[in-house]
């Protein structure tokens, strides 16, 4: 229950990050924040009589997979962004 | 001000979600879930004694398939941006930290396999020991810049990829006697174990280029 | 045999992706190699669909509620089919207009980009189709930043966050499912679906996903830009495939699943008018060629949606059906070809100002032949695939009384005569100056024919679609 509230706070915390930050790193550790909330939502909602369902932990695991690849490749076009924008502003 | 509106009117609007949500997750009532009663059926065919493994490598195997996918593809596209990085590397190299590094890598690298292992009867398996050899890695290349061994390209390349490659290898020998990723009871440990193994090394690769890419000096 | 097609179709994307990453000198090679197969394997596929009754394949041997099985319907498989085909010319196109650094990354990319297409219009599993959608927002997003400058990565961040944010949703949607009938499966879950609170949540949080990930309005904000800066091939790979892929997504749920309350189906072709009028009043406004056709894309997307606005209706369903799926094959095609078609003409002309481009039907005329052929089909004349899918629309709305979405699509075919024709009599007037012609290459011609036979395949079709609405069944 605890956790189920939790996650739902990070859920609407990281979405409202998203939308509200205007700078992309913190636009990006929000959306991770937003995803953990998912996960946690995912694992205590499923959770009878304190066994998580496998199931559900290797779905997170895939999730939890794919997110990390999602946030590695944002990271590197955040700092490619701002190394082009950096040039650019020399250049004029 | 206009934007100090939108502003309010969002959090308003992320308050009510939150406690509309909350009031639906909470009060959810499960139906029996026929998949969980199917999980436990299958379970001496799997090859493993551990659940998450099993559907992770068995019973879903198609999904870490397309996973492994997404690590390897997220890296091609980071390969797409990497023109743009030129850094001189960090250096934390003296010998408190040489003798640290020497001692803590193999530690790391052993219980990396030793998760790798214990996946098939406890929760590890090979993405957390993906991750501890990544880490490893990292931590060597952090302290030794310098005298960090890269192989060539092209090997380097043949490591990224070998994962999703024995993975459809494996698929495309299962197509012969069944179903894609179809592993007959007494050959599917082996198959498991071997997909882990493999999985873990290209992952570990794939995890710290994801690092290494950003900090390493690129040869103009 | 054709059981074994669709591992296939798993296989050999990822095979040939992980080739072209290895030998990035061949990559064109293996890229253009793998289109020509993916192409045959789909066309077998729709043979095989065609002749053979409905059937599933369940990977691993498990059958479905554990495993994770995959079913070709006959709308997805065509839809695949037709990718394909778009994505085999502009692996050409692309070979002849990408320098050899982009090229590299291209292939691969889009090559595991034909994995999500594969996952997502043939999974039968809501979470497969989780990590398909994942897969192709970040080879779309990938491929869209390779060009470097600051704009196209601003435009790629934004497209990526959106893409990000969509996904979350869909998962969270496939979460609150998975927990309330702890199922995964599509034709498991319909038996058990019941119209209750946290699925019609779960629901909402789909359909936002699918709005936002096909661009609909007002969630198109990231589409226009991302679209208009990424290199010439992306361009229309973006355009005519990953858009769909999602709005395929939103039909089949809706078909199958969702339970519409008849306000929220209505709702959605709403939006669908709203993003025909505000494409096209945008499209009309642009002075950036590229940015033209995107704004297009933005309006003929809202042609998709008002298919919502008949599903419930008491005339014949099926007529807005064929409605839709013309729209979507007329875009696909006629979209990928205008793209193309405007590369050349872009990269001619060095710049991408539409005042500049007066006079090019002289310079380029097969690009201009082409382009005008697409318009045929995107503003929906006689005969060509949009005039067929315009005028089963017509027919749905006058048979069922809903004078305001037949006026709203009579009204969106003359705003979009209004931007095209604006264009095309800009092209067939009198060249600025002469210079032009000497930066022809040799390379455009085969560029310039790639983009014309999917334009003219845009139009053409339109002669079969009696057989290709049999085949719809």
């Amino acid at each position: 229950m605890l956790f189920i509230i939790t996650g739902v706070a990070l859920f609407v915390l990281g979405l409202l990050g998203v939308i509200v930050h205007k700078e992309f790193l913190r636009k990006l550790i929000s959306l991770n924040v937003f995803t953990s909330g998912i996960f946690l939502i995912f694992v205590s909602t499923t959770t009878r009589e304190d066994i998580a369902d496998p199931i559900v932990i290797a779905l997170v695991l895939t999730g939890l997979v794919v997110t990390l690849g999602a946030s590695a490749f944002a990271m590197m076009l955040i700092r490619a962004y701002a190394k082009e924008s950096i040039k650019e502003s020399d250049n004029v | 001000m206009r934007n100090k509106t939108f502003h309010s009117l969002l959090y308003f609007l992320a308050f009510w979600l939150f406690v509309g949500l909350s009031f639906i997750l909470t009060n959810i009532n499960t139906l029996d879930s026929s998949m969980h009663t199917k999980l436990f059926e299958a379970m001496p065919h799997s090859g493993v004694t551990h659940e998450v493994t099993a559907v992770l490598l068995n019973f879903r195997a198609l999904d870490t398939l397309l996973e492994v996918g997404v690590i390897l593809l997220s890296l091609i596209a980071i390969h797409a941006l990497e023109p743009n990085f030129r850094y001189t590397p960090l250096s934390f190299e003296n010998t408190i930290t040489n003798t640290f590094v020497a001692i803590l890598f193999p530690l790391i690298a052993l219980y990396a396999f030793y998760i790798l292992y214990s996946g098939s009867y406890q929760s590890g398996g090979a993405f957390s020991a993906s991750a501890l050899l990544a880490g490893g890695i990292i931590i060597l290349r952090l302290v030794k810049p310098r005298s960090f061994f890269v192989p060539k390209e092209l090997i380097l390349r043949f490591l990224y990829v070998s994962g999703l490659f024995y993975f459809v290898c494996v698929g495309m020998i299962s197509l012969f006697f069944g179903s894609f990723l179809e592993y007959r009871d007494y050959i599917a440990s082996f198959y498991i174990i071997s997909i882990e193994s493999v999985l873990m090394l290209s992952l570990g690769a794939i995890l710290s280029a994801y690092f290494i890419n950003a900090v390493q000096r690129v040869k103009p | 045999m054709f059981n074994n097609l669709i591992p296939a179709l798993i296989i050999t994307p990822a095979l040939f992706a992980i080739l072209g990453f290895l030998f990035s000198k061949r990559a064109a090679f293996f890229g253009i190699a793998f289109g020509l197969i993916f192409f045959s394997e789909s066309l077998l596929l729709l043979y095989g669909v065609a002749t053979k009754s409905p059937w599933a394949y369940h990977f691993g041997g498990w059958q479905a509620p554990l495993g994770i099985a995959f079913a070709p319907l006959r709308f997805g498989s065509s839809i695949l089919g037709v990718s394909a085909f778009v994505m085999l010319l502009t692996f050409i196109y692309a070979r002849f207009s990408l320098q050899e650094s982009q090229r590299a990354l291209f292939y691969p990319l889009s090559t595991f980009l034909a994995l999500g297409l594969v996952v997502v219009y043939l999974s039968q599993d809501i979470f497969t189709i989780y990590v398909g959608l994942e897969i192709i927002g970040l080879c779309a997003v990938g491929l869209s930043a390779l060009q470097k400058s600051p704009k196209a990565l601003h435009a790629s961040l934004v497209y990526l966050f959106s893409t990000l944010v969509a996904s979350g949703f869909y998962l969270l949607g496939v979460v609150i499912i998975y927990a309330k009938y702890g199922l995964l499966n599509i034709s498991a879950l319909i038996p058990v679906i019941q119209e209750e609170l946290p699925t019609l949540v779960a629901f909402g949080f789909m359909v936002v996903a699918f709005l936002l990930k096909t661009a609909v309005f007002p969630l198109s904000f990231w589409l226009a830009n991302a679209h208009a800066n990424a290199p010439t091939p992306v361009s229309a790979l973006l355009s005519a495939l990953v858009i769909k892929a999602t709005f395929y997504l939103m039909y089949l749920f809706a078909a199958t699943l969702f339970i519409f309350e008849y306000e929220l189906s209505y709702f959605l072709a709403f939006l669908g008018v709203g993003a025909i009028f505000y494409g096209g009043i945008k499209a009309y406004l642009s002075s950036d060629l590229k940015l033209l056709i995107a704004y297009s894309t933005i309006s003929q997307v809202g042609y998709l949606l008002l298919i919502f606005a008949f599903i419930d209706e008491h005339t014949d369903p099926s007529m807005a059906f064929n409605a839709m799926a013309f729209a979507l094959f007329s875009h696909t095609l006629a979209k990928s070809g205008f793209f193309l078609a405007a590369g050349v003409v872009v990269h001619i002309a060095q710049t991408k100002e539409i005042s500049a481009l007066q006079g090019y039907a002289s310079i380029t005329p097969v690009s201009v032949f082409a382009i005008a052929l697409s318009a045929v089909s995107l503003i929906g004349l006689p005969p060509s695939l949009g005039f067929v899918s315009k005028w089963y629309y017509l027919q749905s709305a006058y048979l069922s009384e809903s004078w305001f979405f037949l006026f709203a699509i009579i009204g969106g075919g003359i705003l979009s005569a209004a931007y095209l024709f604006k264009l095309l009599i800009l092209f067939l007037e009198h060249p600025l100056e002469e210079g032009h012609l000497l930066r022809r290459e040799k390379s455009h011609t085969t560029l310039e024919w790639t983009a014309f036979t999917l334009s003219f395949l845009s139009v053409f079709l339109a002669f079969f679609s009696n057989s290709i609405i049999a085949f719809m069944g």
